[in-house]
């Protein structure tokens, strides 16, 4: 199955479930070390929707993603991509765009040639069905998106982190996943690029129509970008809240402001005062 | 900047002053004895007097260290790529690599001879001793990779010979220029052994240097260590050279941008 195909796929039943998540457990080791990260995850992310993850540190947000990209297999359960469990041999990793939260650049190739690394990989392996001319112009379509014009042919040290982590946001889309799975990926930035990327996020996420997955520990900002925040209890992590963000779109710095806001952050900020300081 | 400027003033400074003292113990106030320890001036002289000798003796030396080197290059490259790919083949083979290592190289010298022998020896030598340096810092640099930066090669079912070729070996270039300097003076000691042992024809820098000696010419002796010195550092700086313009993306010490 290629890429082109997943928009047309035949599991039209599936459909309105791009991610689904059915009673997964993850455990790692055996015996008395045995350390479960995550229980009975039952969820599902619809058609183009962007949902948060939050929770605190060591709850399994980062297995739950992994788990989402097929990196790791759940031990109970199955995780579903656009109606493919991720273990059957018919899963397509390339439905799957992966931000992380350093940009993960090669230090030796251009911003580019970093955007168009997947592109020579899946190529070469028989998993794109566009010719390369293709992506070279939609790489260089993305560099204009996120504001890049004039750094295609700069190298990564030339660039700052904000910057850095728009050209791994465009070598995730590059070979136009269906969904995007970002962990963290704004962490290591200052508030003020953080808030601007939020804002340039949305508006990629708008033009390329893609379900995104999106784990942070910033409630705010899980606030700001998302149709649904789940909320994930300590470890063993469970989701312990599905709260619907009503908030209008186009989203910018006066959502921010609003009472609203305001409201669902607090929501969402409480559950942390229980697990921080209740009993 | 300005310490890098000041490091080199120390090291030019240093450098003078070494030389002088020699050449006011030496030459100078003749306070050693030019039959125990020749002074600047003598050594230079017999550099020239014996030019013609020294350079065609050169020669020979020069070819086994740079295929020695070269011989080390592949070997190591094709052992670290294997090893990397298996793990069976890396805990079979690593003790006894490992356990190599600790082997004092040059007493392999006197079996490479038995069991090669002629200039193929010198070249083996050459390897053998360069070896370790360039293996040990290849597979270093082929195994260093981040956990995302494994999560994202695998998530794009990146095949091993497309994680060699786009992100480890070049990944690995800073850590294997590293080893080829080591290696590459290394090459200069296992090429000079080879001659020593009596490997080949009798030529070379390292024959010539103990022909001098049997014919107690001091200066003659000293001047060859120098000139020996001098090829290694040069073979060194080349290779600085190269590595500045392979790793254009990483800045090097010498060459400030």
């Amino acid at each position: 199955m290629t890429v082109s195909e997943v928009s047309t796929s035949p599991e039209t039943t599936e459909r309105d479930h791009q991610i689904l998540f059915d009673a997964v457990t993850k455990t790692y080791g055996d015996g008395e070390a045995q350390v479960t990260a995550c229980k009975d995850l039952d969820f599902s992310i619809g058609s183009e929707e962007f949902v948060s993850v939050v929770g605190p540190s060591g709850c399994g947000k980062s297995t739950l993603l992994h788990m989402t990209s097929s990196l790791l297999a759940p031990s109970e359960g199955n995780v579903y991509i656009n109606g493919v469990d991720t273990r059957s041999p018919k899963f397509e990793r390339s439905d799957i765009g992966l931000v992380f939260q350093e940009p993960v650049l090669l230090d030796w190739r251009t911003v580019k040639q970093n955007i168009m690394l997947p592109v020579k990989i899946l190529g070469e392996n028989g998993n794109l069905d566009h010719e390369r001319a293709f992506y070279d112009e939609r790489a260089d379509e993305l560099i204009q998106k996120v504001g890049l014009e004039g750094f295609a042919d700069a190298y990564p040290k030339e660039l700052s982190g904000g910057m850095q982590q728009r050209v791994a946001i465009c070598r995730s889309l590059i070979y136009n996943p269906s969904i995007l799975l970002m962990d963290e990926p704004f962490g290591a930035l200052d508030a003020f690029t953080r808030n601007k990327l939020n804002t340039e996020l949305l508006d990629i996420w708008k033009e390329t129509n893609k379900a995104v997955l999106f784990v942070t520990h910033n409630l705010e900002e899980a606030v700001f970008l998302s149709d649904r925040v789940l909320v994930l209890s300590p470890r063993p992590g469970r989701i312990i809240d599905d709260i619907t963000v009503n908030l209008p779109r186009p989203r910018n710095e006066e959502t921010r402001t609003s009472d609203r806001f305001q409201e669902l952050s607090s929501e969402v900020y409480d559950h942390f005062k229980d697990i921080m300081f209740g009993e | 900047m300005y310490a890098r400027v000041r490091d080199g003033t120390v090291s030019v400074v240093g450098s003078a002053l070494v030389l002088t003292g020699w050449y006011v113990a030496t030459d100078l106030t003749g306070a050693i004895d030019d039959l125990v320890f020749p002074g600047p001036t003598s050594v230079f002289e017999n550099l020239q007097q014996f030019q013609s000798i020294v350079i065609s003796n050169l020669l020979p030396t020069v070819q086994s260290a740079a295929i020695g080197f070269l011989i080390a290059v592949v070997a190591s490259i094709l052992l670290a790529v294997a090893l990397l790919y298996d793990s069976t083949i890396r805990e079979g083979l690593m003790p006894i690599l490992v356990g190599t290592n600790s082997v004092p190289r040059v007493t392999l010298a006197p079996l490479i001879i038995f069991y090669i022998g002629g200039t193929p020896a010198r070249y083996i030598i050459a390897a053998w001793v360069a070896f370790f340096p360039i293996f040990l810092s290849v597979v270093d640099g082929l195994e260093q990779i981040e956990e995302d930066e494994q999560n994202l090669l695998r998530s794009l079912n990146t095949t091993y010979r497309q994680e060699l070729r786009y992100f480890r070996l070049p990944n690995a270039l800073p850590l294997i220029f590293d080893g080829l300097k080591t290696g590459i003076v290394f090459a200069t000691v296992g090429a000079v052994v080879g001659e020593f042992v009596g490997a080949g024809a009798g030529d070379g820098i390292g024959y010539l240097a103990l022909a001098a000696l049997q014919a107690t010419n001091l200066s003659l002796a000293f001047s060859i260590v120098g000139v020996m010195g001098v090829i290694s550092a040069l073979a060194f700086f080349v290779l600085l050279v190269v590595q500045d313009r392979v790793i254009h993306w990483q800045e090097t010490s010498i060459f400030p941008e």
